[in-house]
C-alpha cells in the first residue's frame, strides 16, 4: 500500500519563521515536512508521507480568518491529502484556535483531520465537539508522545476507518454517543440471556478482553552493567501536583528527571491517586517508586546504574486498551534511551 | 513488576511479579520502624533485580521472603 498523503499545519513559530514578531505572516505552503512535521514523518514511517506543510502566522489566521481559510482550501485542493494534521498547539491559544479551524475546514471538504492541544486551549473550548484532538500538557517537551497518538489516529482516519470511543483511542471526548440503541439496557440484557439459554447467537455489548500472553523478556545477563528504570502506576506527582495530573484514568503519563536525587522526599513528592489511601506514600514516596533503595543497590554495585528518568501515572480506572498504549509508548522510550530493564511498581 | 496484589498481575500475564508489602506501601512497611522498614523495601527492590536476571517462561512470582540468606546478610549490613 502506498503511504497516506498527509498535510501538516503549523504556526510561524513551529514553521521556523520566527516568534511573535512574525505572527502576521500570511499562510504559505512548503513542500514536505517542516519542524515537528519531521518527527511526525519519522513516526509515520512508510505508512504516511507529509507531502506538504502549511505555515501561517498566529495573528494572520485569527485576524484574517477568511483569507487564511481560502488559502488553506486552495492548498488542500492542490495537495489532495488523505488526512490533515494540525499542531500540536499545546496551550497556545491563537495557534489552538487556528488548528481547530483548519481541522473543521478540512472536514468540510471531506478530509479527516486530527490535532492536539491542551484540553483548556480556546481551540477546544470553542470547537471541541467538532474536532478530533489529542490532549496535551503545556509544553512541547512531550512532542514525541503526543505525535505518536496523533499519528496513530491520523493513519486510522486517513484509511477511512472510524475511531472508537475517545477514552480508548486517546482523544478528547466530543460529547457524543457513538450510536443509540432501540431497547433499554434491561431488555437487551434479558434478550441476551434468553438467546444464550436457547443456544442462539447474540452480540455482547461488553466484550471481555482476555489478557494478552506476553512472551517473557530474556533475563538480564549482566545486571552489574545494566541501566535500570523505575516506573510507577501509584500516581506519583510533584508536591502540590503542578502538572495537574488526574487521580485516575489518565490521559497521559509523566516523566521526571531524578539524576540529582538520592531519594524521593515527602516534602517534594506525593501521591495523587484515587484508588488507594495515599497517606503512607505521602510520607515516603519511595514506597511506590523505590529510588532510595535503588541508590543503595547502585552504590553497592549490585546494578549498573539507575536511569535518569522515571515514569509515573495513576493506574486506577484505566481501560486495558489505553494502558496497553501507554505501556507500548513507555517501552519505546525506554528502548530508545538505552535502558536494559525496568521495574514497575503497581499499587 | 512489584505488586502487593500479586495474584492480579500473575493472572493477567505479567511474567516477573515481585510480592510487595501492602497496596498503601508496596515497597516497605512503616509499622516496622524506620530501619526495618528500609531493609524490607531494599529486600523487595533487590528481589526485583533478581527477577530481572532470572529466566522465566511464564508468569512467575518472586517472594522477597525467599531471598537467599547470604543476600539477606548484605541487606542487614547496609
Amino acid at each position: 500500500m502506498s503511504p497516506l498523503r498527509v498535510v501538516h499545519f503549523v504556526n510561524q513559530y513551529f514553521g521556523g519563521v520566527g516568534g511573535e514578531e512574525q505572527a502576521n505572516i500570511p499562510l504559505e505552503v512548503r513542500d514536505g515536512a517542516v519542524g515537528p512535521g519531521r518527527l511526525l514523518q519519522e513516526i509515520l514511517g512508510d505508512q504516511g508521507a507529509v507531502v506538504s506543510t502549511v505555515v501561517c502566522g498566529d495573528n494572520y489566521f485569527n485576524e484574517r480568518r477568511d483569507a487564511a481559510l481560502a488559502s488553506l482550501g486552495q492548498a488542500l485542493k492542490t495537495a489532495k491529502p488523505s488526512v490533515v494534521v494540525a499542531g500540536p498547539a499545546f496551550d497556545a491559544g491563537r495557534y489552538g484556535l487556528a488548528c481547530a479551524e483548519v481541522c473543521k475546514a478540512a472536514q468540510e471538504m471531506g478530509i479527516p483531520a486530527v490535532t492536539a492541544m491542551h484540553p483548556e486551549n480556546p481551540g477546544i473550548l470553542t470547537h471541541g465537539s467538532e474536532i478530533i484532538a489529542v490532549p496535551t500538557g503545556n509544553s512541547p517537551v512531550e512532542m514525541r508522545s503526543v505525535l505518536q497518538t496523533v499519528a496513530r489516529l491520523a493513519l486510522t482516519l486517513g484509511q477511512g476507518k472510524e475511531l472508537g470511543p475517545a477514552a480508548a483511542e486517546g482523544y478528547l471526548p466530543r460529547g457524543r454517543k457513538l450510536g443509540m440503541r432501540d431497547d433499554p439496557a434491561a431488555k437487551r440484557a434479558v434478550d441476551m440471556v434468553i438467546a444464550k439459554m436457547k443456544g442462539l447467537s447474540f452480540q455482547t455489548e461488553v466484550p471481555i478482553k482476555l489478557p494478552d500472553r506476553v512472551t517473557p523478556a530474556p533475563r538480564l545477563t549482566s545486571l552489574k552493567r545494566a541501566s535500570i528504570a523505575l516506573i510507577t502506576t501509584g500516581g506519583l506527582v510533584r508536591k502540590g501536583n503542578p502538572d495537574k495530573q488526574s487521580s485516575g484514568n489518565p490521559t497521559r503519563y509523566y516523566r521526571h528527571a531524578v539524576s540529582e536525587l538520592e531519594s524521593l522526599r515527602g516534602s517534594d513528592w506525593e501521591a495523587y491517586h484515587g484508588g488507594y489511601f495515599n497517606y503512607y506514600v505521602n510520607s515516603n514516596p519511595n514506597y511506590i517508586l523505590p529510588l532510595s533503595f535503588m541508590r543503595v543497590l547502585e552504590r553497592e554495585g549490585a546494578v549498573g546504574s539507575m536511569h535518569n528518568w522515571i515514569w509515573a501515572m495513576p493506574g486506577v480506572g484505566t481501560p486495558v486498551a489505553k494502558s496497553k498504549r501507554f505501556g507500548e509508548d513507555i517501552a519505546r522510550e525506554l528502548k530508545a534511551e538505552g535502558v536494559d530493564g525496568a521495574i514497575l511498581v503497581a499499587t | 513488576m512489584i505488586s502487593a496484589i500479586y495474584e492480579l498481575p500473575m493472572t493477567t500475564g505479567a511474567n516477573r511479579v515481585v510480592k510487595g508489602a501492602r497496596i498503601e506501601h508496596v515497597c516497605g512497611d512503616p509499622s516496622l520502624g524506620e530501619q526495618k522498614d528500609f531493609e524490607y523495601g531494599l529486600r523487595i527492590t533487590r528481589m526485583a533485580l533478581k527477577a530481572l536476571e532470572t529466566a522465566v517462561d511464564k508468569p512467575t512470582l518472586f517472594d522477597p521472603a525467599d531471598m537467599p540468606p547470604a543476600v539477606r546478610e548484605v541487606v542487614h549490613a547496609s
